[in-house]
């Protein structure tokens, strides 16, 4: 994505596209976080406070089991997708159109190829909490963030944006682990919380 | 120097950004409180800034 879009923002206004891509990623965690929180609100309509007992065996567990894959204990094969967002959009929707729609796909979070097994937990959480807007909040925050990472890997480009691409595949095992390890003190704070 | 205090900037400004959400929506939370809906808030921060590289 910061290889696309790097070049992509020298076209037009840099500020624009970043924003429009910031508001994008916004603008999608917003959308999946009202999906996941209405089928998550009908769900404690269904079965109750009955359903913060299964987030508090549910979220901890499969953040466990992510943590356990991501950080490479667990030889298993990796829950994923192969689509990646589209690189023509810019092309067929227009610049800043297609800049903002990378950020709402991007932002959806599961439409796309998953990185880290732990991103698959931030979507169940979102639906277990059983919350419009806490779940809104969760899916918000990760669609915000994630295109935060690409407008602060395309700010620290000097126009050499392949390296900065390359910086960042060369941490990528790095980072997994990373995640890995914070889904299991988020995994320990939920129980403790 | 000004690059990193770009990027550390721009890091910052999703970490308060997930603690304003996190307040807001945890008082608003029937079940949840702000302590946990701040932790689910982390998560997605933490994976969501980890995942520049990924199309």
């Amino acid at each position: 994505m910061v290889a696309q879009i790097g070049p992509l923002v020298q076209v037009g206004r840099r500020k624009t596209a970043l924003a429009l891509h910031v508001l994008g990623g916004i603008a999608g965690g917003l959308a999946i976080g009202v999906v996941l929180g209405f089928f998550g609100v009908l769900l404690r309509a269904a079965i109750g406070d009955a359903l913060d007992t299964v987030f508090i065996v549910v979220v901890p567990a499969a953040l466990i089991y992510a943590a356990l894959v991501d950080l490479g204990l667990l030889p298993v094969r990796s829950l994923t997708w192969v689509r990646q967002t589209p690189g023509d959009w810019p092309c067929s929707m227009g610049h800043y159109p297609g800049i903002f729609a990378w950020g709402f796909d991007l932002g959806l979070g599961i439409t796309t190829r998953i990185p880290y097994q732990t991103l698959l937990v931030v979507p169940l959480s979102a639906f277990l909490v059983g919350d419009l807007g806490t779940a809104v909040a969760i899916t918000t925050a990760y669609g915000a963030a994630r295109a935060l990472a690409v407008v602060a890997a395309v700010a620290s480009a000097t126009e050499d944006y392949a390296a900065v691409c390359d910086a960042i595949s060369d941490r990528v095992l790095t980072l997994k682990k990373l995640v890995g390890a914070s889904a299991l003190v988020i995994a320990a704070l939920i129980v403790i919380s | 120097m000004v690059r990193t205090a770009r990027v550390g900037g721009l890091v910052g400004l999703a970490g308060a950004f997930g603690i304003v959400v996190a307040m807001l929506a945890g008082e608003t939370s029937a079940s949840m409180g702000v302590p946990t809906v701040f932790v689910l808030v982390s998560l997605s921060l933490v994976v969501g800034l980890s995942t520049a590289a990924s199309p």
